[in-house]
């Protein structure tokens, strides 16, 4: 996870840095880094929501990759592939967007003789809609309402009764979560 | 005209502002229409069956095969009996502890314990008893079955007709995927799958000792005494006649309780380790063992060895309980109802114990000195081996691990030594 992590900022610098170049050379390249919080609410239960999106901009298309924290249901890590669609040629706009990608669970293992519990990673989704409150130099406020999937694979392992020297039988389980869930965010982009 | 520009355009701001949070929140109200799924997928075993005739054919001698899954031990002499589970026996010939040689090898579907009793070796196929003449252990001849001892494991526990019996010598898995949507956030809690496990089935097992008879670990589930065999299964004691050694007869299967695991015979009493207690029965009356005494402990795994004064027990986690219990636990017979001194240790097992040296399979083999059974000392520890069971027994120690068969001189205890290892 952290090894990912590390992967992810590495690849924002490289952007960070690209853009700086093309901003020189080309002039229409724009880095923008898009935070913001939320709240997701799913079929029983809401939950905080927090992601970062880092990428380039370029004639109302924004396309980056994005890390967040995701509390619904089981704590986890979405990393995943973003793209903007912005309306308009003022400050003020109106955008759609979509992303892709993988989310991490961020639960414990859990594991003990006869039974143990282990995550893997599942698919992450989304897209939605927004509306971009400019201000200068780019920044701006955003608000957004998007729908949100996440699917979590819990595979519980347990040994079952177990003769002294008879073979143990082990029992799989997989569990495949798919969590369905509104995001309501607001954040700020510069 | 500037300030006038600024304020239109600052109304159209907060206009579309308002209207994009209204509409957010009215999306938000419909959120419960998102409903969350589960789907648990899982294994469904099916038993595959065959006929006690067929399996009863081919009970014979063949040549020394590779050893693969370690079971229960018997000494015999010179001989050592070692169980491939569900398997057969590894009939390993011992003349030379420095340098045992594999001789041969009995195949005997569906078996994990062993008794011997003069030249004739007792072993379970399936529900069967098989007694089979070993006077020359490298070719054997079956003498008879006893038909039913384990009726657990009989299609048809009523019946002396072995065409009529099936027993389960397989299990074909499936998957199934079924919805979990009612308990979404704890799954574990999921309606339980139909899940038939092959050790569902009450296993069998081994012996021990005394006379004519050899001897067994303390895993056995076998023991001879005089002329007559007991054989725990998960919840009884049957009592088999030994009187005419070729053909047992079982006098009577007796109710003693349940999650039986394991049988010691010592000084005309039997030992027996169940999954929460320890029980000693009185052989004064050999055809209908009583019950001297009960000492109850926590629920694990649990061989149990004797001597004249104490029983041995080893408590360990990694069967049906569950729990964190990894203990040795010694019994004042005198005064068996509760433990009379308890020593922590990793996860042990197997164990047995001569004159004052107790060994103890505990991720590897521990030799205690036991003279004092309130304060035992560690004088040898041997690590890297996965042990399950040992025999101590004329200064030898005969360790049964997962990669074969160790034995360890220790005739000198301040010079235990390695004698050979018996590989796969």
């Amino acid at each position: 996870m952290i090894k990912n992590i590390l992967v992810v900022i590495l690849l924002f610098c490289f952007l960070y840095n690209a853009s700086a170049q093309k901003t020189d050379a080309v002039s229409k390249w724009k880095f923008h880094s898009v935070n913001q919080v939320g709240l997701l609410q799913g079929e029983s239960k809401s939950a905080f929501h927090l992601q970062s999106v880092n990428g380039l901009e370029k004639k109302n298309w924004f396309a980056g990759i994005g890390v967040g924290i995701d509390y619904y249901r089981y704590k986890s890590i979405p990393l995943f592939a973003e793209g903007i669609k912005y309306f308009g040629k003022t400050r003020n706009q109106f955008f759609i967007y979509a992303d892709a990608g993988v989310n991490f669970i961020w639960e414990k293992t859990n594991k003990s003789t006869f039974y143990s519990e282990k995550y893997s990673p599942g698919f992450y989704w989304g897209s939605g809609i927004g509306y971009k409150a400019g201000l200068k130099n780019g920044t701006g406020f955003l608000i957004s309402a998007a729908y949100s999937y996440k699917r979590v694979n819990d595979q519980q392992t347990q040994e079952e009764i177990c003769p002294f020297a008879g073979p143990c039988n082990i029992q799989t389980d997989n569990y495949r979560y798919n969590l369905n869930r509104l995001l309501l965010q607001i954040g700020w982009m510069f | 005209m500037s300030a006038s520009v600024n304020t239109v355009y600052m109304k159209r701001n907060i206009s579309a502002v308002l209207a994009t949070t209204g509409l957010l929140l009215v999306s938000f109200l419909f959120s419960s229409c998102l409903k969350d799924t589960c789907r648990h997928t899982y294994k469904i075993m099916t038993p595959v069956y065959k006929k006690l005739t067929d399996l009863r054919a081919a009970v014979k001698s063949t040549a020394a095969t590779t050893i693969v899954n370690t079971g229960k031990l018997y000494l015999k002499d010179n001989w050592i009996f070692l169980n491939e589970q569900n398997k057969g026996i590894h009939v390993i010939d011992n003349s030379n502890p420095a340098h045992p040689v594999k001789a041969a090898f009995i195949n005997i579907p569906g078996n994990i314990d062993i008794a011997v009793t003069q030249n004739t070796l007792y072993a379970d196929l399936y529900c069967d008893l098989a007694a089979i003449d070993i006077t020359d252990p490298r070719h054997i001849t079956v003498s008879s079955f006893l038909t039913n001892t384990f009726p657990d494991k009989s299609s048809n526990p009523t019946t002396g007709n072995p065409d009529s019996i099936n027993v389960i010598t397989d299990w074909a898995s499936r998957d199934t995927t079924v919805s979990c949507d009612q308990n979404l956030i704890s799954c574990g809690t999921c309606p339980s799958p139909v899940f038939y496990s092959a050790n569902n089935s009450p296993a069998p097992s081994s012996s021990a000792t005394s006379g004519k008879s050899g001897v067994a670990g303390s895993t056995a589930r076998f023991a001879t005494v005089g002329v007559y065999m007991y054989a725990v299964t998960t919840s009884n004691l049957n009592v088999i006649d030994l009187y005419e050694p070729s053909n047992p007869s079982l006098i009577q299967r007796k109710n003693i309780g349940w999650n039986i695991e394991t049988i010691f015979p010592h000084n005309n009493k039997l030992y027996i380790g169940a999954g929460s207690s320890m029980s000693v029965y009185d052989l004064q009356n050999p055809i209908d063992p009583q019950q001297l005494s009960w000492s109850g402990h926590w629920c694990s795994g649990d061989p149990v060895v004797a001597d004249d004064n104490y029983a041995y027990v080893t408590l360990h986690n990694e069967n049906i309980c569950h729990n964190t219990v990894n203990e040795l636990e010694i019994y004042d017979l005198n005064s068996p109802g509760n433990p009379l001194s308890t020593y922590f240790l990793t996860s042990p097992q197997g164990l047995s114990k001569d004159g004052n040296l107790l060994f103890i399979c505990d991720n590897g083999l521990k030799i205690y000195d036991a003279s004092d059974v309130h304060g035992i000392k560690l004088i040898k520890q041997i690590d890297g081996i996965q042990t399950s069971d040992v025999i101590a027994s004329n200064g030898i120690a005969y360790l049964v691990a997962k990669d074969g068969l160790y034995q360890y001189d220790y005739s000198d205890s301040k010079n235990i030594h390695l004698l050979s290892k018996l590989s796969k």
